[in-house]
């Protein structure tokens, strides 16, 4: 079944925003679904998602984009 | 293939001519044609003692039932909706196959629910729930945003990035061996009720 916009994370199964208690990863990923959602111009278009599950510094992610604005809890 | 008994009594979805249960779903002149086809087989078996065309013909008609009602699971094309307006300007949705609902509503049956439950996003953290058996589910009832980034969506939200959010928002129980009541019921309500509330955008987090 093919939906319009996907997105592939490889995380662990079950945890496709990210781990319970780890707000800055689960945020970094809804901001990359919402950019895919708005720039995506194929029908079933497919994205991997670079991230390594808890080798990355999500904030430092986040800190870059907004310059420094806080997220998360 | 010769039914086993164990088989039946110990999973009788899959036993062999489980697919049978399909007859229910033909035309009754098809189901009588069943039948009689079957009577027929099983006077000749009489007859001759040999009893596996009787075996093969309800095999071979219980493949050949299901496919017949079976739902289509792969589509030529991605259905499509041009994404047009700003995200600042958007109303989105997260919803989840997390099997995520709220303390009071009638948990999920984890072997099989295509129904979904309305997660309202001021829900209390302590009210949210996960019945789901088929992902590990540790942790997630105490921070949903796992599988249902709602609070994150609230706080893209308070920061202008997205306009207008869903609330209360829906929540379905992935596992579901059985899909044509999500297909024909359960997933067009909720879509017809995301367009009614003039969503732009959904994410599904899938489990």
């Amino acid at each position: 079944m093919s939906v319009p916009r996907s997105l592939i994370l490889r995380f662990p199964f079950g945890r496709p925003f990210g781990a319970p208690g780890n707000p800055e990863q689960q945020r970094v990923v809804l901001e990359d679904a919402l950019i895919m959602l708005s720039s995506a111009r194929m029908p079933g278009e497919i994205r991997n998602l670079p991230y390594r599950w808890h080798r990355e510094d999500y904030g430092r992610i986040l800190a870059e984009r907004h310059g420094g604005m806080s997220a998360g809890a | 293939m010769p039914i086993e008994k164990m088989d039946l009594i110990n999973n009788p979805e899959t036993a062999p001519f489980s697919k049978l249960k399909y007859l229910s779903r033909l035309p009754d002149e098809e189901v009588a044609e069943f039948f009689n086809q079957l009577f027929l087989l099983n006077v000749a078996a009489r007859d001759t003692g040999d009893w596996s065309p009787v075996d093969r013909y309800l095999e071979e008609r219980g493949d050949q039932i299901a496919a017949q009602v079976a739902v289509p699971m792969h589509f030529d094309a991605a259905p499509w909706a041009p994404f047009k307006k700003r995200l600042s300007e958007s109303k989105i949705a997260v919803m989840t196959t997390g099997g995520v609902y709220v303390e009071g509503q009638k948990p999920f049956e984890t072997d099989g629910d295509w129904s979904f439950r309305e997660i309202s996003l001021d829900t209390p953290l302590d009210q949210l729930r996960i019945a789901h058996t088929h992902y590990d589910t540790s942790g997630v009832a105490g921070d949903v945003d796992a599988v249902l980034g709602i609070h994150r969506l609230l706080e893209m939200q308070a920061e202008g990035m997205v306009g207008e959010v869903l609330t209360p928002t829906y929540s379905f129980m992935g596992y579901i061996p059985e899909p044509s009541g999500l297909i024909e019921v359960t997933a067009p309500e909720v879509a017809g009720r995301l367009k009614d509330e003039g969503v732009d955008g959904v994410i599904i987090g899938t489990t």
